[in-house]
């Protein structure tokens, strides 16, 4: 039930200034580490959470909107009783439709994500990163979930509309007052260019072979042919879903990583055929950071 | 750890060497020239003495 609050009046500045568009959304595990506000207002802070260490400390990416973005709802929803009154009968919650700047591979890593529940902090044109009031100290996001398109590409002036992200926001507790606007240190365009991992395109060469669990994987720059090398080490491959309790990943043969083709054995015993799919994904550290990160891909079990 | 175009997991000390064994004859023989013991003592296994090798073959 709504309740009315003691007014404040906080007095009136002299600056007009109107809002930015949003031109960048940080997409967040719910459950995500915490990161001070302090540590928002900088492209460290945020390559912490998103570019760590390990692979499995990610904790979101942040989706470059600079096709465009479009918020809707937040409109109050204004009824006429039968005497004639007006009344704010409700407010509907705000959605914004992102237009991603990104390649089809890139939108295709984010089907997984449908419908689940993100937080998202939202940066405008000038620097300034939106979030909520929840926590004096630590910068939290918006609640919401996103959906994506499926289909065909659209044609002519639309196809920046290629990949639109369909952000609903499920809290409107959380907008109104209790948004709170953080002027930050870096651009939007920092923030999509320099935080998020360099894209890393994998698929299978050569399917997984009987026995032996060899399989030829292929690395290249996303959405190009441009090889990528980078990949050598086996701590640098994570299998990140398998059937089989002691699946084992090693990287058997990097000799050709200079055009790109890596070996691995992936095997569930010794010998062990693999009995259902996994699920691998490869990313290269530098500077205590994930600067590389390649899609997830599925490596089918052997059938004969 | 790295030999030759090989990068191998460091948890394949943990498996026993019986283990190591087989999975040294599956995928890297014939690509490095060290043996599967020399192999397991690079990675930091610890190969069974061969007291112990024999006692399991007589159980056999």
């Amino acid at each position: 039930m709504d309740q009315c609050t003691t007014n404040v009046y906080g007095g009136q500045g002299g600056c007009f200034a109107l809002m930015e568009p949003i031109q960048a959304v940080i997409i967040l595990e719910k459950d995500h580490a915490a990161i001070t506000k302090a540590n928002a207002k900088t492209t460290a802070g945020w390559k912490a959470l998103l570019a760590p260490a390990t692979l499995d400390a990610v904790d979101g990416a942040i989706l470059d909107g600079r096709n465009g973005a479009e918020p809707t709802g937040g409109e109050n929803t204004i009824t006429v009783t039968n005497l004639g009154y007006s009344v704010n009968s409700g407010v509907s919650l705000p959605m914004l439709t992102l237009y991603a700047k990104m390649t089809y591979a890139d939108y295709v890593n984010y089907f997984s994500m449908q419908g689940k529940s993100f937080q998202f902090g939202l940066l405008d044109a000038k620097k300034t990163l939106y979030g909520t009031k929840a926590s004096n100290t630590n910068f939290t996001g918006f609640r919401g979930h996103f959906e994506l398109k499926h289909g065909l590409p659209p044609v002519g002036a639309d196809k920046v509309k290629s990949y639109p992200f369909f952000i609903y926001f499920d809290d409107i507790e959380e907008w109104g007052a209790n948004v709170d606007a953080i002027r930050t240190d870096f651009s939007y365009v920092q923030a999509v260019e320099d935080i998020n991992p360099v894209g890393i395109d994998i698929e299978v060469k050569t399917p997984i072979a009987n026995t032996t669990g060899l399989v030829v994987i292929k690395a290249t720059y996303r959405n190009s042919t441009r090889p990528y090398a980078g990949l050598t080490t086996t701590s640098e491959w994570q299998l990140q879903a398998v059937t089989d309790v002691g699946t084992t990943l090693a990287v058997n043969s990097f000799a050709n990583a200079a055009i790109g083709e890596y070996t691995l054995a992936i095997l569930s015993g010794v010998p062990g055929n693999i009995t259902g799919d996994v699920v691998i994904q490869g990313y290269k550290v530098v500077s205590s950071s994930i600067a590389y990160l390649t899609n997830a891909l599925t490596i089918n079990k052997y059938t004969a | 750890m790295i030999l030759g175009s090989m990068s191998l997991p460091d948890e394949l000390k943990d498996k026993d060497f019986d283990w190591f064994k087989r999975y040294y004859d599956l995928t890297i023989k014939g690509k490095i020239e060290e043996t599967a013991e020399e192999v397991y003592k690079l990675l930091g296994g610890k190969l069974p003495d061969k007291a112990e090798k024999a006692k399991k073959i007589a159980e056999a």
